[in-house]
């Protein structure tokens, strides 16, 4: 009996230390330790690149090659067991990493791998994707990218770990070239997959730069596109995905629609949110409907005849298309005074646009509309893009520090403004310049999450020059 | 101090406007309107019947709306579901032409959980794999009608299996 309850005890605190642990992940922002060496830039300046120049180009599509790398993954024997395995891999401390296992791993992604490197030199990539499905619209290939990314990041460190830099950068380039190419789809999930690829390989960045004589890769970074997976296009297609799956609702203003077909919105529109599973068993939804036309129609009306309709023009339209007309009316307000912040940088747009998310959520509280379930989560989406320009931002300034430590006898500066040999860029998430310390000899640079987004998306470098 | 600044040109007129108002006359008729109330008060009791079925509907609204579930707390479309089912619609879904809401359900998901929301990428069948160019381009498999299977498939839809 004894011996069960030790062990339940054990249980139990063993279950609340995982717990906390977890919580502590949570609350903790990402720390990062990195032992550098001094280097000065690359002679030539631009000897190694992150994104393809010019001359490594071949005009083309990527798109119908990155189809391809996912067909030919999808036929490599046993790949969602490889892809687990490589995420697994990845997940490791460089320190830890099984060097044999890796390179077997990637060994059989070769082929499809050959398909992504081909798909980066494209000079174009249109994804061609079917917008007139709207919300039905699926993205068949991006879990396979995503996982070809993981594969290539893994190749990638293997080549850091073994010193062949050029390599190394060879596959950071396809990388950050694919983030890019899949930041071109049109959709705010693409746009956080590509943020994501690029992150990944902003995390090779972390261990190349680590590894003894490791080139300075702050032009290399400097050359990277600004805001690779900016969500200014995706929150245009966003706004109009509405209208491309419900064509009808376009001319809706203008045009009496039949019952019927207001009816057949209302009840797409119902399943699209939930609020109808459409099974012949939820007898529900037709009176939650009638209860909510009877709430509706009256607001609807006053909200009419105070922008100018006549009551004869109410009247000679049907009850579901006034009512469909005071939703459409009152979501465009709320998605165009949330979506307009999509077009400014972070750094410039986020107190407005919390503001905006706020006052939005204040509403939705006390004010019921279908529509406010289709808006995305602004807040979140426009700060992942930015996390990732941010995080090139940090390394940035590391090689900054890097390029320093080469001029000044192996020291760190005091402050960043004590860096003249090449400009240190500011923080993407905030405008303003990072927090920097230096303490025991060692820089520390703070980029914290903002108010709002849980603290494990903050970042801290912790940078060290070994000797 | 109370200001005995002249009057300007805007307000002389509006002094004007007010100055020439006359009380409107008082279109109640009292002994008609104790008349109707008295009418009113002795109304037959069917008469109860659409206040009734009125208050009956304003509950109904009333708990409706009170107990409905909000919308933007609720999980909503098998949220809680894998993606991968989302990806997957059933055969049911697939024939009643409508937005299925993957890509809505899909964008929540990895908004608030990342991108581990994302499908597993897909795995060809394994009788895919093996389809190399000999045997696409080599000769028809010696089968019972030495036909290629797309032959027959074609030839099944167009005049029937004959077997």
């Amino acid at each position: 009996m004894k011996a069960i309850l030790c062990a339940m005890t054990l249980l139990a605190s063993t279950t609340l230390a995982i717990g906390q642990t977890q919580n502590d992940q949570q609350d903790q922002p990402r720390i990062v330790e990195l032992a550098v060496t001094p280097a000065a830039a690359p002679v030539p300046t631009l000897k190694y690149r992150l994104a393809p120049g010019v001359l490594d180009q071949t005009a083309g599509n990527a798109a119908l090659l990155y189809n391809g790398a996912a067909l030919e993954a999808s036929a490599v024997e046993g790949i969602q067991t490889l892809n687990q395995t490589v995420a697994d891999l990845l997940a490791k401390p460089a320190s830890e990493l099984d060097r044999g296992q890796a390179k077997a791993a990637i060994d059989q992604l070769a082929g499809p791998l050959r398909y992504v490197q081909l798909a980066a030199d494209r000079s174009e990539c249109h994804w061609d994707r079917p917008l007139s499905q709207g919300f039905a619209m699926h993205l068949p290939e991006l879990s396979s990218l995503r996982a070809l990314a993981r594969a290539l990041a893994l190749r990638a460190r293997l080549a850091a770990l073994d010193g062949r830099f050029d390599d190394a950068v060879d596959d950071l380039q396809t990388g950050f070239a694919m983030a890019g190419h899949i930041a071109e789809g049109p959709t705010v999930i693409e746009a956080l997959v590509a943020a994501a690829v690029g992150s990944l390989m902003a995390e090779q960045v972390e261990q190349l730069v680590q590894t003894p004589n490791a080139p300075n890769l702050y032009w290399a970074l400097t050359a990277l596109p600004d805001q690779m997976a900016s969500m200014s296009r995706p929150y245009q297609y966003e706004m109009a995905l509405l209208y491309l799956t419900f064509p009808k609702l376009r001319d809706i203003r203008t045009h009496t629609m039949t019952a019927d077909e207001c009816d057949a919105i209302i009840d797409a529109l119902a399943r699209l949110i939930g609020m109808d599973d459409g099974s012949a068993s939820d007898s529900g939804w037709p009176i939650e409907k009638t209860l909510l036309a009877l709430k509706a129609y009256p607001e609807a009306k006053r909200h009419l005849l105070d922008h100018g309709w006549t009551i004869e023009r109410i009247e000679a339209k049907p009850v579901q298309q006034i009512i469909l007309i005071y939703y459409l009316d009152d979501y465009e307000r709320v998605q165009q005074s949330l979506a307009a912040w999509s077009y400014l940088p972070y750094g410039q747009a986020s107190d407005g646009m919390r503001k905006a998310v706020r006052e939005f959520e204040t509403l939705r509280a006390t004010h019921f509309n279908p529509f406010y379930s289709l808006l995305p989560a602004l807040e979140r989406a426009l700060f992942l893009s930015a996390k990732l320009d941010r995080q090139i931002a940090a390394l940035r300034t590391v090689e900054a520090l890097r390029l320093y430590a080469a001029e000044h006898d192996r020291r760190l500066p005091e402050s960043l403004a004590d860096v003249a040999e090449a400009p240190v860029p500011l923080d993407p998430v905030t405008g303003r310049p990072f927090a920097y310390r230096l303490e025991n000899g060692r820089a520390i640079l703070d980029a914290p999450a903002p108010q709002g987004i849980e603290p494990k998306h903050g970042l801290r470098y912790i940078v060290t020059i070994s000797r | 101090m109370r200001n005995h600044e002249p009057l300007n040109a805007a307000d002389r007129e509006l002094e004007a406007a007010l100055a020439g108002l006359q009380p409107a006359h008082v279109a109640i008729d009292r002994d008609r309107l104790m008349f109707q109330a008295g009418r009113a008060s002795v109304q037959p009791k069917g008469r109860g019947l659409w206040p009734v079925l009125s208050a009956g509907l304003a509950a109904a609204l009333v708990l409706s709306v009170a107990t409905r579930p909000d919308p933007a707390q609720t999980p909503r479309l098998a949220a809680d579901l894998a993606p991968s089912v989302l990806l997957a619609p059933s055969s049911a879904a697939e024939a009643t032409p409508d937005p299925s809401g993957d890509y809505v359900t899909l964008r929540r998901e990895v908004l608030q959980k990342g991108l581990a929301a994302l499908p597993d990428p897909p795995a060809a069948p394994v009788a895919d794999r093996h389809a190399d160019l000999e045997t696409l381009l080599g000769p028809p498999p010696q089968n019972r009608t030495g036909r290629w299977p797309w032959e027959s498939n074609i030839l099944d839809k167009l005049i029937g299996d004959p077997s």
